[in-house]
């Protein structure tokens, strides 16, 4: 369903994109207990056997033990990111490999020191090129988290994204 | 008139209590009056009183703030201020109750200044408000442009007639998606229109130059429309400048250039890329949608282009 965030939501949202002043490039989808997450696990390719009862912690769980989702802490280093993103992409059956000595991003981090945002940016340029998107999963709980989510999915699949979530 | 009732209300209630009174004591005289006119008058300011208090403390349904407080507090003083006027009229206690009446009517006076002081500041607080709020209303529609800088914008406030002509104009009430509008919120006409393709949210990654997301979003909408016209990322590319070679490698937004380029390379089919803004508030969407020719000019001649 699209736009399952109620419209008092939208006003935390404001607010959440107000404070965040570091510039992302990629997709946000903001998430919440509402949504059709049936239509989330087939866009994602996971078998569907699951009740239609499910709240954001779980499905964020499912998602996880199925490695389709990466959780990326604001503290992790970027050989772990790089790693994590590595799981991600082998995962969605996507044949390449991010590598710090790989030439596009190499040149791009000798650019700017370690913020997370910015390489982000940079592993989110290189993974479009494949035609791909990386799309961060904003889960709107009352406990405000400071993990990262990260899906990756076929470009041509972010309007079916944009109908489960509200996209940002 | 509603005045004209409360004196004839009031002079009912003082008559039975004179009846009352003449009840139990027959031996009446007229010097008596006075008298009988300051029990009355006690009587009836302590009955207010608590009319007052129960009123202000049951019935307010939460309404209570600072101004209405201060009225309650200048009330209260004013009547227990009369109170022990009428009571210094009896020998008993005279000059205690003249005292406290001095007291409580500087008290009634003071809080009443303090009352008018709060009235005009949340007046003129409200004033300030209401004036903040439209300038801050023409700036985000000025800003609107300046924030995304959108090509072919058109920009409605969702909850008006304006905005009922716009979608009526775009979905000409297909599927019957205009029929509640009135009735049922905004969020699920968004709903109808996005589902049935008319239009779709702009995502954030659109605005950073990077043409693979550009076209790979819209070809799939055009892909949803059955409209079989697939753009390149060289169809755009191939009309950059020098400028936005430089913007694109630097994650700034080329938005508006984009747009720019995809509706001209959809007019050749007549066809048009179109934004359409909705805004009330601090809750804005900006959605796209690819329209006709035909209802472009419509869009054209009846609503003004934000470019």
């Amino acid at each position: 369903m699209l736009l399952t965030v109620d419209v008092q939501r939208f006003y935390f949202l404001d607010e959440v994109i107000m404070k965040r002043k570091e510039l992302h490039i990629y997709s946000c989808c903001y998430i919440n207990d509402g949504i059709d997450f049936k239509k989330l696990f087939k866009l994602l390719n996971i078998s569907d056997n699951f009740n239609n009862e499910m709240d954001i912690k779980k499905i964020l769980s499912i998602l996880l033990k199925n490695k389709v989702l990466v959780e990326i802490k604001m503290k992790d280093r970027l050989e772990l990111i790089i790693d994590k993103i590595n799981l991600l992409l082998k995962s969605s059956s996507i044949d390449i490999e991010l590598d710090i000595e790989n030439n596009f991003i190499a040149k791009h981090l000798q650019e700017k020191n370690s913020m997370l945002i910015y390489n982000l940016n940079v592993i989110c340029k290189y993974i479009r090129n494949l035609g791909y998107e990386l799309v961060q999963l904003f889960p709107i709980v009352k406990k405000k988290t400071s993990k990262l989510y990260f899906v990756i999915i076929p470009i041509d699949k972010l309007l079916d994204l944009a109908e489960i979530g509200y996209m940002g | 008139m509603k005045r004209i009732y409360k004196i004839i209300f009031e002079l009912l209630i003082f008559f039975i209590f004179v009846i009352i009174y003449l009840f139990f004591y027959n031996d009446f005289l007229l010097k008596d009056f006075l008298e009988i006119l300051n029990f009355y008058f006690i009587g009836r300011i302590i009955f207010n009183l608590i009319i007052l208090s129960i009123r202000y403390n049951f019935f307010s349904n939460g309404k209570n703030n600072k101004v209405t407080k201060e009225l309650f507090e200048s009330k209260i003083y004013a009547h227990l201020s009369l109170i022990f006027l009428f009571l210094s009229f009896y020998k008993f206690l005279r000059f205690t109750f003249i005292i406290l009446f001095i007291i409580f009517g500087l008290l009634y006076f003071l809080s009443k200044v303090s009352w008018c002081l709060t009235h005009n500041k949340k007046n003129s607080l409200e004033r300030n408000f209401e004036k903040d709020e439209a300038n801050t209303y023409t700036k985000k529609k000025d800003d609107l442009n300046e924030e995304v800088k959108t090509y072919n914008l058109f920009c409605v406030n969702y909850n008006s007639m304006e905005c009922y002509q716009l979608l009526e104009i775009i979905c000409n009430n297909t599927f019957g998606i205009l029929d509640n509008f009135f009735k049922s919120s905004f969020i699920t006409i968004l709903e109808k229109l996005f589902r049935t393709n008319y239009l779709f949210l702009v995502q954030r990654s659109m605005y950073f130059g990077d043409l693979d997301i550009f076209c790979g979003i819209i070809n799939s909408y055009l892909k949803r429309l059955d409209i079989n016209i697939k753009i390149s990322k060289d169809d755009v590319a191939k009309y950059d400048s020098k400028e936005m070679i430089e913007r694109r490698s630097c994650f700034k937004s080329t938005f508006y250039n984009d747009l720019k380029i995809i509706d001209r390379i959809l007019s050749k089919n007549r066809l048009h890329l179109v934004a359409i803004g909705f805004y009330e508030n601090n809750n804005k969407f900006l959605s796209l949608g690819i329209v006709t020719d035909d209802i472009y000019k419509k869009l054209e001649k009846k609503f003004q282009l934000y470019n």
